[in-house]
Parts: structure tokens; sequence; C-alpha cells
């Protein structure tokens, strides 16, 4: 069974702080509360753990604890009860403990870890999942989910308990740090390293052999496998990807062979992901391929992308921009986008090429940040409800404009691709702070580079989706434009519309 | 179909749970209206929409309360876009309306509109910046916030 963990940097600084405090010298508990959510097409029932920059942490003062010395650390039963009334209450399904062997480097459970670990689940089986079960009032009905985490000065631990296993503890596979850079932390006493192929000793020298493995390790979700999008996933594979999942719906035409890589005349008529997937393949018979024929929009693309553990987009829609932040946010999935335009004609014309990177919990999102990502009424008109949208073309406020002819050129793709690829391997590498906006201008001359010191824009406290949104993965519908949903939508609209004007009227 | 779409995200209903019942805190600083019946609020069972019945309107309007409908398909996400008020039997009542807010004067009045008996009315709360904190939806935008705005504006 597969277990990964994704946890915000602020979280992860605020647990080490507490725990790994210098002159430290008991043993602390603290919890906090996680989502937890299916890993897609395991069969083994593998589950990906969420921590986002707003879950609650519960850090306990030294009275709170029962017993607290070096080695051993007890929670007052009355503070524990207290927490898990609330834990009940709130909507997350996961339970995180984590304490420390703040004596030793590397943390490996111990065999007191074992038996602490073995009873709370036994509690949380046999006493509280059947007390949620029996009292709705106390909070949603649930599985729980319960992860165990050690922090070592260097290392840590983490592992799934479920006694209603053959196996009671799961191991964590892979255990993530999203924030202003990414990290995957080694998790107990890790693996051998594997040997780095030689296809990538050209670039040794400065992408360090840890990040090496960890590229080849990453599963990475493009989304748009237009011209932009197959610069993007050869450039991906050629960095030491290991994984693409391709998404889009769209297939190839005759047009998009001045830019579409690799593409040739028995390209048109192809669908983009497959057949980009088939050119990958041949290329890079080691990569970890999927290919997803369907709309971004498409549960079916939700459900791959909760698998990946980054997004990369090269997208020629705000509307599926606007759908991705979310995706960003609701996943804990750090984002890059790639963008270009060629304008103007004549004496007039420019190239312009973009980047940008949404860090979840981190960064700003696409809608609270001050840069205008996308033309934020016009995309929303996508998403509004049939009625309103009607309503509103026929009062004009909306005119349908007939879809544009957009100019487009290979090498002005490449240059937002080879942005984009740059920014990337730093956001792992490091060698500078993480950009989060590029533009850049050919006519003007310009190259303007906003990163996480230079515009260190945090997440706005009143975004709804910064914060309603962040790390609730599958349990609130994505934004889908009404043209997928409108049937079901507005019938259930208008009908419960006329049934609310029958005269018996209950008090909200 | 996807069944939490449909209902909302319990989560989602909570927090809708949480607005009507700050919309009827509002209402209820409002004398009974002149048919005299109580003012009202409440959540469609899609959690779609909420439903106003007898919402207050400033003096000089005869009658001096509507029936509104507020869709909230994307709440939180987005504030309400626009309102709908009941015109079956008010065409008076609309008539004054119309020459307060000029967007439902247009054809969406004399068209079919898509929610029988309802008029859309174009209303933009704050420019659409819409600051929502779940964890306090009082200090931020809300949706009594919305239509006290509204209130406030039929007024002027
Ligand atoms: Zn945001």
């Amino acid at each position: 069974m597969k277990v990964k963990v994704r946890i915000a940097a602020s979280v992860m600084e605020r647990l080490r702080a507490y725990h790994l405090a210098p002159g430290k010298r008991a043993e602390a508990l603290s919890y906090l509360w996680a989502q937890a959510y299916p890993l897609p097409d395991d069969p083994d029932g593998g589950l990906c753990v969420l921590v986002p920059h707003t879950a609650p942490l519960m850090l306990f003062a030294p009275d709170c604890f029962l017993r607290q010395s070096g080695g051993n650390v007890q929670l007052d039963p009355a503070v524990l009860n207290g927490l898990l009334v609330r834990f009940a209450a709130s909507s997350f399904n996961c339970l995180v403990n984590v304490h420390d062997h703040w004596f030793s480097e590397q943390a490996t459970f111990s065999g007191v870890d074992d038996r602490d670990d073995r009873i709370f689940d036994r509690y949380l089986r046999e006493r509280f999942e059947p007390m949620l079960r029996r009292h709705p009032h106390l909070g949603m009905a649930r599985p729980i989910f319960n992860l165990s985490v050690v922090l070592g000065q260097q290392g840590l631990d983490a592992r799934l308990i479920d006694g209603r296993r053959s196996r009671d503890f799961a191991p964590v596979n892979s255990f993530d740090v999203v924030g202003d850079r990414f990290e995957r932390l080694a998790v107990g006493l890790g693996s051998a390293p594997q040997t780095l192929d030689e296809v990538f000793d050209r670039q040794r020298d400065f992408v360090p052999a840890a990040q090496q493995r960890l590229l080849a390790a990453l599963d990475v979700a493009l989304v748009g496998c237009g011209g932009l999008g197959s610069i993007l996933a050869e450039a991906l594979a050629r960095l030491g990807v290991g994984g693409l999942v391709l998404v889009d719906d769209d297939r190839l035409e005759a047009t998009n062979l001045n830019r579409w890589q690799g593409g040739s005349p028995a390209s048109v008529g192809q669908p983009k992901a497959t057949h980009l997937g088939e050119r990958l393949r041949a290329m890079f018979p080691r990569l970890r391929l999927r290919v997803v024929d369907r709309s971004v929009f498409a549960p079916e693309a939700e459900r791959a992308l909760s698998g990946c553990d980054l997004i990369v987009g090269g997208l020629d829609n705000d509307e599926a921009r606007y759908h991705l932040n979310r995706v960003a946010l609701q996943y804990s999935l750090p984002w890059f986008d790639a963008g270009c335009a060629v304008t103007g004609v004549g004496a007039e014309t420019d190239f312009r090429v973009r980047m940008f990177a949404i860090l979840p919990g981190v960064s700003a999102c696409g809608e609270c940040t001050q840069y205008i990502l996308w033309d934020r009424e016009r995309t929303l008109e996508a998403f509004l409800d049939e009625a309103t949208a009607r309503s509103r073309r026929a009062a004009g406020y909306v005119l349908d404009a007939p879809a544009a002819r957009t100019p487009s050129v290979y090498a002005v793709n490449q240059r937002a691709a080879a942005l984009l690829e740059t920014e990337l391997l730093n956001y792992f590498c490091g060698w500078r702070p993480t950009a989060t906006m590029i533009s850049e201008s050919w006519r003007a001359g310009t190259f303007q580079r906003a990163d996480r010191e230079n515009f260190p824009e945090t997440p706005d406290p009143e975004c709804p989706i910064c914060s309603y949104y962040a790390g609730v993965a599958q349990t609130e519908p994505l934004p889908r434009p009404r043209a997928m949903h409108a049937a079901t939508s507005l019938a259930g609209l208008l009908l419960d519309a006329q049934s609310t004007q029958t005269p018996e009227v209950h008090h909200g | 179909m996807n069944l939490n779409s449909l209902l909302g995200s319990p989560r989602k209903l909570a927090q809708l749970r949480w607005e009507v019942a700050n919309i009827q805190a509002f209402l209820d600083h409002f004398d009974r209206p002149l048919n005299g019946e109580s003012r009202t609020v409440q959540l469609g069972q899609t959690a779609e929409f909420l439903t106003v019945r007898n919402f207050p309107l400033p003096d000089g309007y005869r009658p001096d309360y509507i029936d509104l409908l507020v869709v909230t398909d994307n709440f939180p996400a987005t504030p309400p876009i626009g309102l709908y008020v009941l015109h079956r039997n008010n065409q008076a009542l609309i008539g004054q309306l119309q020459r307060r807010f000029n967007a439902f004067a247009d054809q969406a009045f004399h068209e079919a509109p898509p929610i029988r008996d309802y008029t859309w009315i174009c209303y933009h709360y704050g420019g659409n910046a819409w600051r929502y904190r779940a964890d306090q939806p009082a200090r931020g935008d809300n949706i009594r916030k919305f239509l006290a705005s509204w209130f406030a504006e039929s007024n002027q």
C-alpha cells in the first residue's frame, strides 16, 4: 500500500521549532489534523495525506502532559479528550500525532512507539469511530485515518496505522514539504540510492544527485498537450522527470504542425495526448506514462492529477487556469504555468512570454495575487449557473465573441517552455529564490522576474480559495464550466425554486 | 452524477446554514411587512440557492417587501452574481425597482426568464471583490452584507 504525505512548509517549520528546539531535553507530543484521500488507480488502497497551511496544529504546553521525560511522553487524558471532540466536529478525516526523538539524528519508531500507536489506534477503531456513528451531532461520521510521525534532528519516520489491516503499520513512501522550495524528506532509514542514468551526466555538475533522483521519482501532470505542451513534455522528460500524466482532449489539426513538436502529416487527426505519449514512449522507454484523453474539467482528469506531485500547465484558456488554481489549492500541488502570445502586426509585432508558479499555501494564488493572471470577470462567466448566465446574456451583459484565430509560432512556444523548465529545475535545486511570475516582451526588451525574495506575496487570509478550499482534496467539487454539468444543476434549481413558493415556509 | 456537487459538501452546508442564520438576524431587525407575514430566509434543497420571503424594501416602495432568490452554487468561492426578485403579481413594484436598477429593465424581464416567476437583477457587490473568511465569516464578506448593501442601494 502506497502512502504519500504532502505538508505545507509553514506547518513543518512550526513542528520542527516545537519538537527540535535547541536545548530541549524532553520528548514532546503534538497533533495536527489532515485530509486523506485515496490515490487513483491503486488496487492496494493507497492514500495521500494532505496537511495544508491552514491545518489546525496542537502544540502543547508542559502542563498538558501527564508525564514528560527525556524519552517518554503522555498527554493528559482530559487534554486528549478535548482534542478529539474538536477533531470530531471538524471536517478533517486524518489525525496525525507527532513526537520526537530529539536526542538522535535519524528517527525510527521504537518498540514503545509501536505499542503506543497500537493502543491509540485501538481506541480510534473501538471507541471513537463507533461514537461518531452513534452520535452524529458530535461530527460527521467518517472513516478516520491515523498517521504517526517521529522527528529526529535530521530525519523523520512516518507510518499509517490501522489495526484492521493484516499489516497494521503502513510505512509512508514519500513525505513532501511544499514551500518556497520543494523538499522530499527521507523517511525512516531511507533506501539505498539508485545509480543515476548516464543520460543525465552533463547536468550532474549543477543538479545535485539527490535532486536528480527526486526528479526521477516525481510524477508530473502536464495539462495541455498542444504546441506548448508538446515541448514542455519532452523538456520535462529530458530533465529527468520520471513520471508524466498527459491531459488533453483535443485532436491535432494541420494548422498545429507549425509548432507541435515532432508532428508530421500523419499526426493530423490523432488525439494530442495519445500521440504525444507515443512519441515520448519511443524516446524515453523508462518513463512512467499515463495518458488522459479527456478535458481537464473531467472527473478522470481530477483523479489523475490527484495522484501527481506537481502540475505543469501549457494551456490556451483561462477557464482551465481558474480550474487548475483550485486543483492546486485543494490538492496542495505546486503548479507551474507557461503562456505566450504573438500580438500586433507589422512594426507593432511583439512576442510575449510569461510563466507563473502557484505554490499552494506559500505564495498568493491566482485569485489573490496582485498580478492579473486571467481576466477574472470573463473567466467566471463560464462558471455561472445556467439561469444567471442566460439572464446576463438577455440583459446585454455578455457578448458572444466569435472564436478568434490565435497567432502562434514554434519559437515563442519554445521560449515559454524553456522559461518554465529552468524555473522548475530551480524550484528543486534552489539556486536562487523560486520565481512566481516572469514576463517578457520581445519588442519592449523587458524581462521581469518576481520571486520569493523580491516579491514574497503570501496567501490572502481573506481569499476563499487559499483558505476555505486549501487541502480539502475531493471533498469540495471543483469549478467546472456549466457546459459540463448544466443539465442536472439547472433542473434542480428550477424545480426547487418553484417548490419554495408553496405556502409552508420554515424559519432558517 | 456527483452527489457532492448537487448537495454541496457538509462543510458548505454548515457555512450556508451560518449565512442563513445571519441573514435571518438581519431580517429580524425590521418590523413586519404590510402583509403581516414574517420575513424568513430558507436554504434551497440543493444548497445551490437560498430564498428570502418578504425581504424589506426602503420607504417609498409599495409594497415594502419582496421575495428574493440568491444563487449560491459557487459559494464561497465567488460572491452571488446579482440576485433574483419574484415578479409574479408584483408588476408595479418591479417598475419601481427598475428605476433604481437599470440592469434588469432590459429584455430579461420581457423574455421568459430562466427561473419561472423570477427576474434577475444585476447587482455587483463591491465590484465583485469577495473577501471571505471561512473561519470568521462575520468579519469578511458574506451574503448578509451582500443583501444589506443591496437594500442600502435600493434606498438611494
Ligand atoms: Zn488565494
